[in-house]
Formats: C-alpha cells, structure tokens, sequence
C-alpha cells in the first residue's frame, strides 16, 4: 500500500508511515525464517552433508520402512476414524441443543490438556499385563499394549480434538437455517448432509484432517508409551528417530527425520493445490 | 426432529468419548484413592519428596517463561502479519504454519543440531571469537524453553491472526481520530481488545509445554527431568504405576487449575464483557 500521508494531519489513522511498514514486515519475515523454518531446514542440511547415499542406505534398512509402514497404516487408520468421529460430535454440537452439551464440549478439549504420556498410560492401565483385560485378550491372539492396536488407541485418542475443534465454530456460526431449507424442500437426513453441510464445511474439515494427520504421524509421547519399542515391529517413524539416535546412528536418525518432515510438506503442498483447485473463495491460510 | 433421531445421533460421539475418554481416565485416578496406606498417601509421598517438589516446580517455571516468552513474540509477530497485504500475509502465514505440521520429534531434533556441543551455534559463536570453547547448551532448562517457544510461537501466532483481524478498523480509526498517538492506540484499544485471545493462546501455550514429554526428554535428558518424563520413568522404566497415576492426577490438577485462573482473568480483562 502507498504512502498516504499526503497532508501532514490526515494519513490514514489505521497504517504507519510506508517504510516503518515494510521495516515491520522485513523483520517479521526475517523471524519467520530464522526461527520457525530455518531449524527445520537445518535436519535436511544434516542429510544432505551425509550424502545421497547414507540417505538411501536408512531408507532400505528393514526397521526404517517397517516404521514407515507403521506409522503410515496408523495415520490411514486413526484419521478417517476421528474424521467420522469430529464431524459427528461437531455435528451434535453445533446443530442440536441438549443436555450435557458443555461436559462433551470440555471432554473433546481433554487431550489437549492432559499429557501426552497420560494418553499412553491410561491404555496400558486398561489394557496392561496387570489388568483383567489385558491378559485375556492377548490369549486370544489379540494384544493391544506393544502391539498396533495398542498405537492405533493412543494414536486416535490425542487426535481426538483437531477436526471437532476446527468443525465447531464454524458450524455454530453457519446456524442450520440451510439445513432447514433443505428439509423442508424435501432432502432426507442423509442427502441434507452431503449435498448441504459438507459443502459447507469442506475447507474447514480439510484444514481439521491436516493437522489431525500430522499430530498423527508425528505423536511421540503417548505412541512411545504404548509400543513396547520392538525395533521393526512396534516402532512408529517417531520412535525410530529417537532409537537411531540414540544407538549413534546420527545420521540415520536424521535421514527418517527429514523424511517425516517431508510428509508434512506433501501434505501442506496438497491442502495449498487443493484450495488453489477449487476454492478462490478461501483467501489465506485459515478458513473464513 | 424428534427426540429419539437427535440421540441417535449423538450416540456415537457419546460412546466413543465415554469409552474411549472416560473410562480409562476415570480408572486410572481411582488407583491413586484406593491404596491400603491410606487415601492420599501417595500424595504425601510425592509432595514429602524434594527431588519430586524440584520436578513440579521446574515444569511450572518452564512452563511459564515458555508462556510469557511465546505471548510476547507471538503477539509482535502476528500483529505485523496482521497488517502485512494479501500475498505475503498468506506466505507469512504458511512459514508459521509449516512447523506445526511436523512432528514434535523432527523439530526437538532441529534444536539438537543448533545447540549440540559441535553445533551449529557453538561453531558458529568459535568462529566469531566469542569463546574459545563450545558450551554446554543441550541438556539444559534453557534449551528445553527454546525448544518449546519454537514448538508453541505458531500456535499462538495463528490464534491471535484471527483475533487481530477481527478487531473492527473503526475502533481504531475512532480512537486515532479523538486525538490518541498510534502508540497509545496500541495500548488503550489494540491490547485490551487482543486480551481474550493472549489468554486462549496462553493457555495453549501452559498447557501444552506443562505436559509435553518428546521435548524435555530429548532437550532436557535425565537431568532436566520435568514432569511429563518423570511420568514415564515412573510408568515405563519402573513400573510404578500408582507412583504415575498420582505424578498423572497432580499434572491433571495442576492443569485444570490454571486453566481456570486464565480463564477469570480473561472475564475481568475483556472489555467486551459488561
């Protein structure tokens, strides 16, 4: 935006004067760079130093893909299970009133608030060696603690949140006069759901299922509870990393780092190609 | 729509949360209360421990300096991203972003290369001449908060993105046009209306590095115990299990509380509220 200060006492009140704007915005990016994205860039200049080769001799190792694997069949599993989950909790929350609504709202928020280890432990108390269930259901050939369903558990449950929360308000501020319209035109539940609200909610659901997907690939604590920690069997890439780092495997350690971090830009590449696809009406980052 | 369709819609989410949620979380405190040497004797014990009272307090300190240090460069930041034009804004905005899409662990790790003993920094502070030898940075109280401002600064920049862009341009324009410098419009309208969301994003920001474990155990190592990998060595390592329920329930608590007291000094500093 141009200089306005075209009369000494009349410069538009809301701006600074231009160069004092465009000192602001030459700080604030350089910050952004060095604080937020050069950190991640130094794991891949790690990588690169280590060479091409080293890179692809972890990416052959059997642990390392089994983690891939694992890691990438968990996120597959646990996010279309929170999508249906999010979007019907939201759905009852922002649509409908009842009793309780508050309590179901703060119990959504509750993973967000408790440590990411209690998320882990409550299911080895459950679940555990120790326990009533735990015991009987490994005798019958299904283990859930150190076993993926175990992973899955911890993995569903500090994900629980992110497309409930982004879903929420935006489905509280749309109302359900559009809903009604479609009812009352004749739609059926089903049919008023998806040719109405998830149009509606689309971008918001998009934003909800990227981020639940990266705390899904990402998760440490809670999954490192859980695991068991076998090498190649129950260890997810997160663990993996830390594994590898500590056994001196340095640069190992940062050639699966830097691949998980490179998931996170597919993602991050395919929500920005997806808006740019059809959505002019989304401006920047967040939904409106 | 009647009754029974509006339960049988809420019924899933409502068996999901109370299976999956509170079933466990609720058999888990119960342990804690039902011990022989008395109801709150595991308790006692922790507060009697000073190593255990050491590791609750660091993780409140930690906890708060990461707090105050992310509301303070989060705030400057997004208000600058707030003011940026259309195409840089969303540039800015995806910078701030991307972080949060990687894993704890990718970023904690980042940090080890820059503050490692031949890291980044150390060379780097070597080459200007400033020390002669590397110093000790990893494994410290202090790596653990930069750690952690680098883990929380988006989430608060993104929070108060929203709630800088939603004060009304006319309140601003009012108070310039009744005679207030910039600077003070920043003070009396731009801050006091920016309050609920400093809260929300502190409140993020508490209870988000209160209960983290991936950082201070890869930042912090045995040393720097805090909480979180207290936590697991009690559940993990020793298999203490009423040891960690009472660690759980303390963290539990201690979070809750917090998150009330934000939430009165929210009520009382919002200029919204009558």
């Amino acid at each position: 935006m141009a200089d306005q200060s075209t009369t000494p006492n009349r410069r538009d009140p809301v701006s600074e004067p231009a160069f004092v704007r465009w000192l602001l915005i030459l700080i604030c990016a350089l910050f952004l760079a060095l604080f937020l994205v050069v950190p991640l860039g130094t794991v891949v200049g790690r990588v690169v130093v280590a060479g091409w080769g080293s890179f692809v001799d972890t990416l052959s190792e059997h642990d390392t893909q089994s983690a891939i694997w694992l890691t990438l069949s968990v996120a597959a599993l646990a996010v279309p299970f929170n999508l249906v989950f999010g979007i019907a909790a939201a759905w009852a929350i922002a649509k409908f009133e009842f009793k309780g609504k508050t309590f179901l709202t703060t119990l959504i928020d509750l993973p967000f608030s408790v440590s990411p280890v209690i998320s882990g432990l409550v299911y080895v108390l459950l679940f555990g060696a120790d326990t009533w269930l735990g015991p009987q259901l490994k005798a019958m050939g299904f283990p859930i603690i150190f076993a993926f369903p175990g992973i899955f558990l911890a993995t569903v449950f500090v994900t629980f949140p992110f497309i409930a929360r982004e879903l929420i308000p935006l489905m509280q501020a749309q109302g359900t006069a559009d809903e009604e319209a479609a009812i009352s035109l004749g739609a059926s539940g089903w049919q008023t759901f998806i040719r109405v609200t998830l149009p509606n909610i689309k971008w918001a659901l998009l934003y909800g299922v990227l981020l639940c997907n990266a705390r899904a690939m990402g998760e440490f604590g809670a999954v490192s509870v859980v695991s068991g920690h076998v090498r190649g069997k129950t260890e997810t890439m997160p663990l993996h990393i830390e594994a590898l780092y500590n056994d001196y495997a340095t640069d190992s350690a940062f050639a699966v780092a830097s691949l998980l971090a490179a998931l996170a830009l597919v993602t991050l590449i395919l929500r920005t190609l997806l808006e740019m696809k059809f959505g002019a009406e989304v401006g920047n980052g967040r939904h409106k | 729509m009647n009754t029974m369709r509006k339960w049988n819609l809420s019924l899933p989410a409502a068996l999901a949360v109370v299976l999956l949620l509170v079933v466990p979380v609720v058999a888990t405190f119960t342990t804690t209360f039902t011990q022989p040497q008395g109801a709150f004797a595991p308790y006692l014990a922790f507060f009697n421990s000073g190593f255990r009272r050491t590791v609750l307090w660091r993780t409140v300190e930690v906890a708060l300096i990461t707090t105050v240090l992310s509301l303070v460069i989060g705030f400057l930041t997004a208000y600058v991203i707030s003011k940026v034009p259309g195409k840089a804004k969303s540039v800015m905005i995806i910078a701030a972003v991307f972080p949060l899409l990687t894993g704890v662990v990718v970023r904690s790790f980042a940090w080890m290369i820059i503050l490692g003993k031949n890291g980044i920094l150390n060379d780097f502070l070597i080459w200007t001449g400033l020390i002669d030898a590397p110093l000790a940075m990893l494994y410290t109280e202090g790596a653990v908060i930069v750690a952690m401002v680098y883990l929380f600064v988006p989430l608060m920049i993104l929070t108060l993105v929203g709630v800088l862009d939603n004060i009304p341009k006319d309140v601003i324009e009012a108070s310039i046009s009744l005679g207030a410098s910039p600077a003070s419009t920043f003070r009396q309208v731009i801050l006091p209306l920016s309050v609920p969301g400093l809260i929300v994003g502190a409140v993020l920001v508490f209870t988000g590095s209160f209960t983290s474990y991936a950082t201070p155990q890869l930042l912090g190592g045995e040393r720097q115990m805090m909480m979180g990998t207290f936590l697991y060595q009690r559940a993990m390592v020793t298999f203490d299990w009423v040891g960690a329920s009472t660690v759980a329930a303390i963290m539990v608590v201690v979070t809750i509380a917090i998150v009330l007291v934000m939430g009165r000094i929210a009520r009382k500093l919002n200029p919204m509220a009558v």
